[in-house]
């Protein structure tokens, strides 16, 4: 008898919890921190900008005209022209192709790589857990600046010693973060919980693992993918990245050194791209980091 | 093959111990639960209760190991099991609850997918058929609401409803036997009293056995049709509910009776054994409680035998077994 008022009870004080907002997107958006939001928009923009860009303007990088040469923005050169009168903005979207890229594929091929290894790492244990976390010690005690100098020596600059020499260091901090997480998710009730309602290995893992991974490294990775831009864009500066007359952002830094004082807005444009994408994407992954469906402990 | 008398679970001399060698955990540990009926498994933190318990499923923490023993299940021997049938076994046979619901609710899917995971892969339903059940079963378990909250996630819950959804995903493949981890060990006084009767209820309604581990007595008392006392990896009492809180033969079985009864001593105050609860590995010698037992104290003789030889679990009559010298002295003496 008493149990059934209280039961009662219970059922009409207790409301079921309505998530913030109505449809997927917003109960998504709803739960992330505003740099989420902001560094989505932005990059998206600038992502934009840079597939849909020589399209809609039909811009030429390499089209000289010096008699233009080193002129302030105007209506003709949104962000004026370089010392041989190429149009910046058009060396802006088709530089930012190359570093964007280049940034991407070495973030990708690392994930790819470092998740792998972890994951490996952090279930296997025993003899492969010891070597690769070893390997992992000693690579990320070497900067990758090194990497790309010695790789530059051997093989010559180009894109794809610049995308190696990211990797190469890339992968580790991915192999190190996803074997801790491994580990952690691996040690979690909800793991046991599944093993005990008796589902295989293989569902577990791709259904209550692999999920519970995601989040940690895209939010990593996002940052990660900052981080490379800059080396990107300081490798390129210093002529161990895209040659000449290939545009591109560091390089664009490189060239607009002489013309510092005539024309500031040369060395302003890349400098301002760099950053600007490089803060949108790392406000990306501050924003998946924090996680405001967590309980506080 | 099985009649109704063979008992559901029979776990005969059962022996955990530590992959790296030292005293086993669990030191030769019997029980046995009949279908329908409720078996009440007590003791301290650190007896070896979850321990029994995660033997059973054959879901011991890497690094422990089960050395020596029986366990059968409906009739069929659970330490030689392929790794499909004791992963059907699992699902279909053996539900488990256990103390951290919350915990045990993977955060990144919804309830719904979670309680509907045995019913597709366990019973081959499809996913729409199988949400739909959800329901059912999400309403059987009273969470009010059931279409809202089969949606949410598993931070959206409190625990007593986590605990009831834990309950749902455990009898959706509708086990013969629930083992059920301090269920309410992680919830409020208030919330405990509905979990339990909801599970007395549903055990009436489908007639599964449960294997109810605690350490509360006063929960036992009205839940349990029998009980088995542990201490330190064995078993030193058991039998029937009533005649062992009424009774209780074991001196361990008397003190956490009254300690979890709050009846105040002579002097008034709250009864508290002395010393802490021992594990399998600290045993000195003799009667695993004999240092702690307020019967030994002060009688030499007794003393002299409690810490000289380990008493045997000896019957007391129908289906009532005790270890301890003290006891079965007064009984033979009777």
């Amino acid at each position: 008898m008493a149990a059934d008022i209280t039961l009662s009870r219970q059922a009409t004080t207790t409301e079921p919890a309505t998530p913030p907002g109505h449809g997927p997107l917003r109960r998504f958006l709803g739960t992330r921190h505003w740099t989420f939001a902001a560094g989505s928009v932005i990059f998206g923009t600038i992502l934009a900008v840079l597939i849909l860009g020589p399209a809609i303007w039909s811009l030429d990088p390499a089209k000289q005209d010096i008699i233009q040469r080193l002129k302030p923005p105007s209506g003709q050169y949104w962000l004026g022209t370089d010392n041989l009168g190429r149009d910046v903005f058009a060396r802006l979207v088709e530089g930012g192709r190359f570093t964007v890229t280049i940034a991407a594929l070495s973030v990708l091929i690392s994930v790819v790589i470092g998740v792998s290894i972890g994951i490996l790492a952090g279930r296997l244990g025993g003899w492969f857990e010891e070597i690769s976390m070893r390997i992992v010690d000693l690579l990320i005690a070497i900067p990758d600046t090194v990497i790309a100098i010695f790789l530059v020596a051997i093989f010559g600059p180009g894109h794809v010693t610049l995308i190696v020499a990211l990797t190469i260091v890339g992968w580790t901090p991915y192999a190190r973060l996803s074997r801790g997480l491994a580990l952690q998710v691996n040690a979690m009730d909800y793991i046991r919980a599944a093993e005990v309602l008796g589902m295989t290995r293989r569902f577990i893992l791709i259904r209550h693992f692999l999920p519970n991974l995601i989040r940690p490294i895209s939010a990593v990775t996002f940052l990660r993918f900052g981080h490379k831009l800059i080396t990107v864009g300081g490798l390129s500066y210093l002529g161990l990245g895209v040659q000449p007359p290939a545009p591109d952002w560091g390089l664009m830094l490189a060239a607009a050194q002489p013309y510092l004082d005539r024309a500031p807005m040369l060395m302003i444009a890349p400098g301002l791209a760099i950053f600007i994408t490089a803060l949108s994407v790392t406000w990306i992954g501050h924003g998946l980091e924090i996680d405001r469906t967590k309980p506080k402990d | 093959m099985t009649t109704d008398h063979a008992p559901l679970l029979s776990v005969q001399n059962l022996t955990v111990a530590s992959a790296t060698g030292g005293a086993p955990l669990i030191d030769g540990l019997s029980l046995t639960v009949r279908r329908g009926e409720v078996l009440a498994l007590v003791g301290e933190s650190g007896s070896g209760k979850s321990l029994t318990a995660l033997s059973i499923t054959r879901l011991l923490p890497r690094g422990l190991r089960i050395t020596g023993g029986e366990i059968a299940f409906a009739g069929k021997d659970v330490l030689t099991m392929s790794p499909a049938a004791l992963n059907r076994m699992r699902g279909a046979g053996i539900g488990m609850l256990f103390q951290q619901p919350q915990a045990m609710l993977d955060p990144t899917a919804r309830v719904r997918t979670q309680v509907a995971e045995p019913l597709i892969l366990g019973k081959g339903m499809a996913r729409r058929a199988a949400f739909a059940r959800v329901i059912d079963l999400m309403r059987n378990v009273r969470i009010p609401a059931p279409e809202a909250r089969a949606k949410a996630h598993a931070f959206e819950l409190s625990g007593g409803m986590a605990q009831r959804v834990m309950m749902a995903t455990a009898l959706a493949a509708e086990p013969e036997l629930l083992i059920a981890d301090e269920p309410t060990t992680a919830l409020d006084v208030t919330v405990q009293a509905q979990i339990l009767q909801l599970l007395k209820a549903e055990q009436a309604r489908r007639n599964f056995a449960i294997l109810l581990i605690t350490h509360d007595l006063t929960v036992v008392q009205a839940f349990a049709d029998r009980i088995a006392v542990m201490y330190a990896g064995r078993i030193v009492e058991e039998g029937p509910a009533a005649q062992i809180m009424a009774d209780p033969q074991h001196p361990y079985t008397r003190a956490l009776i009254r300690c979890s009864l709050l009846e105040p001593e002579a002097d008034g105050r709250l009864l508290s054994i002395p010393g802490s609860g021992a594990t399998a590995r600290d045993i000195a010698c003799g009667c695993r409680y004999a240092p702690r037992c307020h019967v030994v104290q002060g009688d030499t003789h007794l003393h002299h035998r409690c810490c000289g030889a380990e008493p045997g679990l000896i019957g007391l009559g129908t289906d009532h077994a005790v270890r301890c010298h003290a006891s079965q002295t007064q009984a033979s003496a009777a």
